[in-house]
């Protein structure tokens, strides 16, 4: 086995322009079929992630409940009656009540901002990192407390957290809430989240929000069942919702879309492999030729036919282990140091973590390369004549 | 009859080509030849006569047409190719007409290129064997040099080396200096002949240069008939 290696490493050397061409054409395809596996990982995911950010996590529903100015404790027992009932399971799901408010900074500063007043657990249905400090903490019964989207704490001028805004809860009444965290939303308007038993303490009664939604995130639940369940809710809270249950999120559909366009790639990829395979095919079959002379001196001398084939082949795995380490190296490099530099959405998606598929898929496609050209030169130069070594 | 006792014996040995679309060719037919350890043996002929032929029988790098044919007393009339590769790597050394070193070896991998194949040698080994017939052909100081760096007489001398490394029994040499000039070609003769003696290595040389054969303890000529015995100087 050393002996073969040593042989197959030294033979690398025997052709260094035709192995650096091999290893070009390899790298090709190669780096084609790593960067499809890496990017298969993490760009999916970015791209996932990005649509779970706007439209909810995966199996998303909505519906919408009537709004008046009575609608919230009612609202609120709807809400309660669906967690009772989603209780054994995973479900996620919250009361969103949105409103547009005016909010007003010390220095001076004013802006108009969509407010969504929240109860239950809205960052399990949506993925919206925190930037900066913390998401809302628990009601306050002095100061509530906000989180700004991005566009929000720009409009306002707010880059640290915790600060102060006003908010006329009332006519004529100024309410000192505190903005605890800058958060990445995707929204491009301003928007603020606050706590929605801190709106019904602080905000007027009269007042009408723009609308009232009720959230659920659940894989487990089939929609039929929450269907049902809801319905069983809406009875229990005496309300009457005013749209059908429907899933809002586009994770299934992204990544349906993702995986076709996914498999383009891999077609064309798998066509650069093919392409790499016949032209270390003609290299290697020309190079066999070249080396006839040595390559019978060597039987002459003892080599067994088994000694050439593993000789060529070797050669052959030894450009493809080098290629397959270049091009994990390129895939690694643009993965842990490119990808975070230039993409928008590095913070959305989950940290990058080491592309395995990459790598596997990269190794067994620089091998399978490797061999699939180089076994039919292998052939070919262990059925040479020996007697042909006589031959000047 | 077993050839027992010599380093290369024949008997009733036939040696003929295959022809596509006519029947074999027989070149040699009825040999008996009978080479004695530390002695040489020049086969001559015209063109065309079957000396490298025979002599790519002799190396087992083709099986015989018939009759026997033994190497330090093995029988070696049959032999499977991998069974022929590992007695021809054992048993014998090669020179060739031109050369046939490796250009992307160095002259010392060159020579120790026989020791990569067959029996194990530890690195040790290998070493002190390349270094001690590299001495002995005067190229002791060339080992780390590739043979583009070389003259033909020099390449042929790392050749001698790399026939000998194994201590074969026999070295087969095919015209070995026909590609060199009359005074580099004595030089490189007596560097294979003394080598060759001092190995204790019978040598077969196959060559068209009378003067060369001459050197030789015996010639055997195949021009002259097609049963034949080698008859000594």
């Amino acid at each position: 086995m050393i002996r073969t290696v040593t042989i197959a490493s030294k033979d690398v050397g025997a052709l260094p322009l035709r192995n650096l061409l091999t290893a070009v054409s390899m790298l090709l395809g190669v780096l084609a079929i790593a960067s499809i596996s890496a990017a298969d990982q993490l760009v999916v995911s970015a791209v996932i992630a990005q649509h779970e950010q706007a439209d909810g996590r995966e199996a998303t529903y909505e519906v919408v409940v009537p709004v008046t100015s009575s609608t919230f404790e009612s609202a609120d027992r709807l809400l309660d009656g669906v967690r009772d009932r989603l209780s054994e399971t995973s479900a996620a799901s919250a009361l969103v009540v949105n409103e547009l408010v005016m909010l007003h900074t010390a220095d001076g500063r004013s802006g108009s901002v969509a407010m969504s007043w929240i109860e239950g657990d809205l960052q399990s249905i949506y993925r919206r990192p925190v930037r900066i400090g913390a998401w809302i903490s628990a009601p306050s019964a002095t100061a509530p407390a906000v989180a700004l989207n991005d566009r929000a704490a720009s409009q306002l001028g707010i880059d640290r957290v915790p600060t102060t805004l006003q908010w006329p809860a009332s006519p004529g009444t100024m309410q000192t809430i505190v903005v605890t965290g800058i958060l990445a939303d995707g929204k491009s308007e301003p928007q603020a989240y606050g706590n929605l038993e801190d709106a019904l303490s602080f905000r007027v009664a009269s007042s009408v929000p723009t609308d009232v939604r009720l959230l659920i995130t659940t894989a487990s639940v089939p929609e039929v069942l929450l269907q049902t369940v809801l319905t069983d809710a809406a009875v229990y809270a005496n309300i009457t919702t005013s749209s059908e249950l429907h899933r809002i999120d586009t994770v299934a559909q992204t990544r349906a879309t993702v995986s076709l366009v996914g498999a383009a790639f891999l077609v064309c990829a798998l066509v650069a492999l093919s392409v790499a395979v016949v032209g270390i095919l003609n290299v290697g079959l020309a190079s066999v030729t070249e080396r006839a002379r040595e390559l019978v001196i060597r039987r002459a001398l003892g080599a067994r036919r088994r000694d050439l084939l593993a000789q060529v082949l070797g050669s052959a795995l030894a450009v493809s282990l080098t290629v397959a380490l270049v091009s994990i190296g390129v895939v690694l490099a643009a993965v842990f140091v490119v990808l975070p530099r230039v993409s928008p959405d590095a913070i959305i998606a989950d940290p990058v973590t080491m592309p395995w598929a990459a790598v596997v898929n990269g190794v067994l496609a620089a091998l399978l390369t490797g061999v699939a050209g180089s076994i039919a030169p292998a052939v070919k130069a262990c059925r040479l004549p020996v007697a042909d070594a006589l031959r000047a | 009859m077993t050839g027992e006792s010599s380093a290369l014996r024949a008997e009733r040995l036939d040696v003929s080509v295959e022809r596509r679309g006519a029947p074999p060719l027989r070149l040699v037919s009825g040999l008996d030849l009978d080479v004695e350890a530390g002695t040489s043996l020049a086969i001559v002929g015209r063109s065309g006569s079957g000396k490298t032929t025979l002599l790519s029988v002799l190396g087992l790098m083709r099986p015989p047409s018939g009759g026997g044919l033994w190497v330090g007393g093995q029988d070696v009339s049959r032999l499977s190719q991998s069974a022929a590769a590992g007695a021809r790597n054992r048993l014998l050394g090669f020179v060739f007409q031109s050369y046939s070193l490796v250009e992307h070896l160095s002259v010392f991998d060159n020579v120790a290129m026989p020791l990569q194949y067959g029996e194990r040698t530890t690195r040790a080994e290998t070493r002190r064997r390349v270094l001690d017939q590299l001495a002995a052909v005067g190229l002791e100081a060339f080992g780390a040099r590739h043979p583009r760096s070389l003259s033909g007489g020099e390449q042929q001398r790392v050749a001698i080396a790399r026939s000998l490394v194994r201590s074969p029994r026999i070295v087969l040499a095919d015209e070995p200096t026909g590609a060199l000039d009359t005074s580099t070609a004595t030089t490189v003769m007596q560097h294979l002949r003394d080598a060759t003696t001092e190995a204790g290595s019978c040598l077969v040389v196959v060559t068209h240069d009378a003067e060369l054969a001459s050197t030789l303890d015996r010639r055997l000529d195949l021009t002259t008939a097609h049963s034949l015995q080698a008859s000594h100087r």
